[in-house]
């Protein structure tokens, strides 16, 4: 590796942020480096296939690079990248509902002709894992975002309330409604 | 404390997300009351239920397409404000001579009402400010000429 690599690795993530404020595109590949997978993870988590997580990813990662002159170092720049995809997921979530039904939505059962020849514990596996992400795709986005970020990030109900712009009582609420919500859609799969 | 007011506060509760004085207060409710103890396994449940959601496939990289991206919008930023403005500009002849003929209409208007030109007013004293100082302009006073560009396709960049 070279040196110009090596001092990118060792730049803080205000400070990468600051030369892609200077539209340096290096920065801008060691950022993507370091967050990209985490944003990848979230928008796959919110959106549930692979097509619409790479959209969201890109999108998100242009907007990083049209915003980062007006980031301002009152946010820790974790909480304003997460904001920034939180906000784009939840744009695209609405967007969606005003569209037509999109092709790549889940079949609601694992097709017979897929299922045969899997072993039966494999089969199980992703019928259940089916009907999490069914009953996970119908609770209201806010709260499907928070508990996402708690379930897959691991962050805390603080973090989660400077990402979402509100307060941790809100966050608490979103995450007790949501959680509410998802006992009740999982129930009929548990009762089989 | 209620059982309605400990089961808004279960996950947080799970979470270790409550305030000290709270979390004592839930956690001496849910050793007196089995409903409420019973829906806290629910709730450990129905959270570990999530962990039955696919893990992403191979995550792609996507920088390059990312700054392509970002290099395509600089470049489209990076062109003059008329390409830019190069479709407005796509009109047939008939839709050109209208909107001539309103901006011209627009202008002799507003030149005959507020401004009249240099040069074609007449030279008075300052003591012949009377209403015929201006008397020499046309009522009606066509406005600069309006130049209408039109493109052909196959002018711009592909």
């Amino acid at each position: 590796m070279t040196s110009p690599d090596l001092a990118w690795h060792d730049l803080s993530d205000e400070d990468l942020l600051k030369a892609v404020a200077q539209r340096n595109k290096d920065a801008f590949r060691e950022l993507m480096r370091r967050y990209q997978t985490r944003i990848y993870r979230i928008a796959y988590r919110f959106s549930g296939d692979a097509e619409h997580a790479a959209e969201l990813t890109q999108d998100i990662f242009f907007k990083v690079y049209c915003a980062a002159p007006r980031y301002t170092p009152e946010a820790q720049f974790f909480t304003w990248l997460y904001r920034i995809a939180s906000n784009h997921c939840l744009n695209f979530t609405r967007d969606r509902k005003n569209r037509p039904l999109d092709q790549s939505v889940p079949a609601e059962t694992v097709p017979e002709a897929a299922a045969a020849g899997i072993p039966h514990d494999e089969l199980e596996q992703r019928e259940r894992a089916l009907a999490v992400r069914q009953a996970l795709d119908r609770i209201p986005e806010r709260q499907r975002l928070a508990l996402t970020l708690l379930r897959f990030e691991e962050m805390s109900y603080r973090d989660i309330a400077a990402v979402l712009g509100c307060s941790v009582a809100a966050v608490e609420s979103l995450i007790s409604r949501g959680m509410a919500a998802l006992k009740k859609y999982l129930a009929p799969y548990r009762e089989q | 404390m209620f059982c309605r007011t400990v089961r808004k506060k279960l996950k947080a509760y799970c979470d270790d997300e409550l305030p000290q004085k709270s979390r004592k207060a839930v956690a001496s409710h849910l050793r007196s009351c089995s409903a409420c103890a019973a829906e806290a396994e629910n709730l450990a449940r129905a959270w570990e239920s999530l962990q039955a959601l696919a893990e992403p496939p191979a995550i792609p990289d996507l920088t390059q397409q990312v700054l392509q991206r970002i290099v395509q919008y600089e470049e489209q930023r990076a062109q003059p404000w008329y390409r830019c403005a190069i479709p407005l500009f796509r009109l047939s002849f008939a839709q050109a001579a209208v909107c001539a003929m309103i901006v011209g209409f627009f202008a002799g208007f507003v030149s005959s009402t507020f401004a009249p030109l240099p040069g074609l007013v007449q030279k008075t004293s300052d003591d012949e400010l009377s209403g015929d100082l201006f008397s020499d302009l046309p009522s009606a006073f066509p406005g600069s000429a309006v130049v209408v560009m039109s493109y052909d396709e196959g002018d711009e960049e592909s």
